[in-house]
């Protein structure tokens, strides 16, 4: 399955919401203070990848397409090492 | 499992007890009741490197592993009975310092972390609000961005070190609309047009630690005071949190040892009845409870500080430790009192200023139920 209907998918599961790929997960307020960390977690046990503090910001978490971009790029740092 | 100290560690925890015992000890009960913050203590501190234990050496630190962190701390809480200095010190270091360190440019970090480690600057953490206190990220405090600056305006309540700070660490809401990813932080300066220190509050405990309201009037922030990204403050508030539950009651299980070590000796020595009270049954089952708690306090601790040291800290790990040495903390307290009978009550002992210290650090950085939350959501509820 694609990264972004694997996000989709938790989003649907854990916040019964359907989103497209450019829907704000943020403004809506699907994604709260909790729900971003467990967003966090997903994404680095899904994906294999580390998502630092500093990238806890809304340009990243805005919606599944910039998400989709920061783990795009996560990964391609991590094969680079 | 090795429950072994290194040498190292075993001639840190003696130089700091011994350290404290000399320099920290005099004068509390007074201190205390007169609401005293002692900045003389403060540097002595900062001079024998408390302040720079989790900073890096390039700024000062020391850089110590979280074991030997939480080694020295306990001495520290041991050795001085001034909690409200220790406390003071502790929310400077994990409220201000820790996110500096992680999430400061280099200019940031270079203005402030070695003055902050010296002891020449004193920080202060603001986040709370009349509205928002367990439910830190529903703050009303607004910062809007104005071409390079930022203007402020809100209140923060409970400010620890506010009326001595030279240094505020503000979160502000950049998006209302974004909630937690709509939080920023920033580094103020005492003196800054706009910021105002309310007058020193009054409390229960924690006397010797003081605590004020910070109020934001239009206040304008160059953007290079901003700490981290726009939307980042959720998460440095959430990293300062993991440092503050893990290590900020180290020191109390150094209390609690100082208190128990006190009440043995009162019990052995005490007669009532042709016998050392410690002999009745009603007594040394209190003693008996309180080194419970403190052992058990002890090993959660530790572990806390091993997790955090391979990489596995979890939320529950710090709450765990956080909620058992509050919790112990005031019932050996309460124990404490009552053993010491009258003696214990009337304040010239130092006995009841235990209790009335223990009580906030069921309150602070984060109250026991939110530490309860938090361990129940680890659990799957």
């Amino acid at each position: 399955m694609h990264v972004s209907e694997q996000i989709r998918s938790f989003v649907q599961k854990r916040f019964h919401k359907e989103v497209s790929a450019t829907d704000s997960l943020l403004d809506s307020g699907l994604v709260d203070s909790v729900g971003v960390f467990e967003m966090v977690a997903f994404v680095e046990e899904r994906f294999g990848v580390k998502i630092s503090d500093d990238d806890i910001v809304p340009e990243h978490f805005e919606t599944i397409e910039t998400l989709e971009a920061l783990i795009g790029r996560l990964r391609q740092a991590r094969s680079a090492s | 499992m090795d429950f072994s100290w290194s040498e190292e560690q075993i001639a840190l925890r003696r130089s700091i007890v011994d350290f404290a015992r000399r320099e920290l000890a005099a004068g509390v009960i007074a201190d205390d009741r007169a609401e005293v913050f002692q900045r003389e203590k403060w540097r002595k501190c900062a001079n024998v490197g408390i302040h720079g234990l989790a900073v890096p050496e390039e700024f000062g630190g020391t850089d110590a592993d979280a074991l030997s962190i939480m080694v020295a701390l306990e001495a520290l809480g041991y050795g001085c009975p001034d909690a409200g200095l220790i406390f003071a010190i502790n929310a400077q270091m994990w409220a201000v310092q820790a996110p500096l360190v992680r999430f400061g440019n280099e200019p940031q970090k270079q203005r402030y972390l070695p003055a902050l480690v010296r002891g020449d600057l004193i920080a202060a953490h603001g986040i709370t609000e009349q509205s928002s206190g367990s439910d830190a990220f529903a703050l009303s405090a607004t910062a809007v961005k104005r071409g390079d600056d930022y203007l402020l305006n809100g209140a923060k309540l409970f400010v620890s070190n506010a009326p001595i700070a030279d240094l505020f660490l503000i979160f502000a809401s950049t998006s209302r609309a974004r909630g937690f990813m709509g939080i920023t932080a920033f580094l103020i300066e005492r003196g800054a047009a706009g910021l105002t220190v309310g007058r020193p509050m009054e409390k229960m405990g924690l006397r010797t630690s003081p605590m004020a309201e910070v109020v934001l009037e239009d206040c304008v922030v160059p953007a290079s005071c901003r700490l981290g990204r726009e939307g980042n403050g959720g998460s440095i508030f959430k990293h300062a949190m993991g440092w503050e539950r893990t290590f900020i009651l180290a020191s109390v299980v150094g209390a609690m040892q100082r208190q128990l070590d006190a009440c043995v000796a009162y019990a052995r020595t005490r007669q009532q009845f042709g016998q050392p009270i410690g002999k009745f049954q009603s007594i040394s089952n209190k003693l008996v409870d309180m080194k419970l708690r403190l052992e058990t306090a002890r090993l959660l601790l530790y572990r806390a500080g091993w997790l955090r040291m391979q990489g596995e800290e979890s939320a529950d790990s710090a709450a765990l430790a956080k909620l058992c040495i509050s919790e112990a903390f005031v019932a050996s307290s309460l124990d404490a009192v009552q053993i010491h009978g009258g003696y214990g009550y009337a304040t010239e002992s130092g006995i009841e200023r235990d209790l009335r210290d223990a009580v906030g650090s069921r309150i602070y950085s984060g109250t026991s139920e939110i530490q309860r939350e938090l361990i129940a959501r680890g659990l799957g509820l």
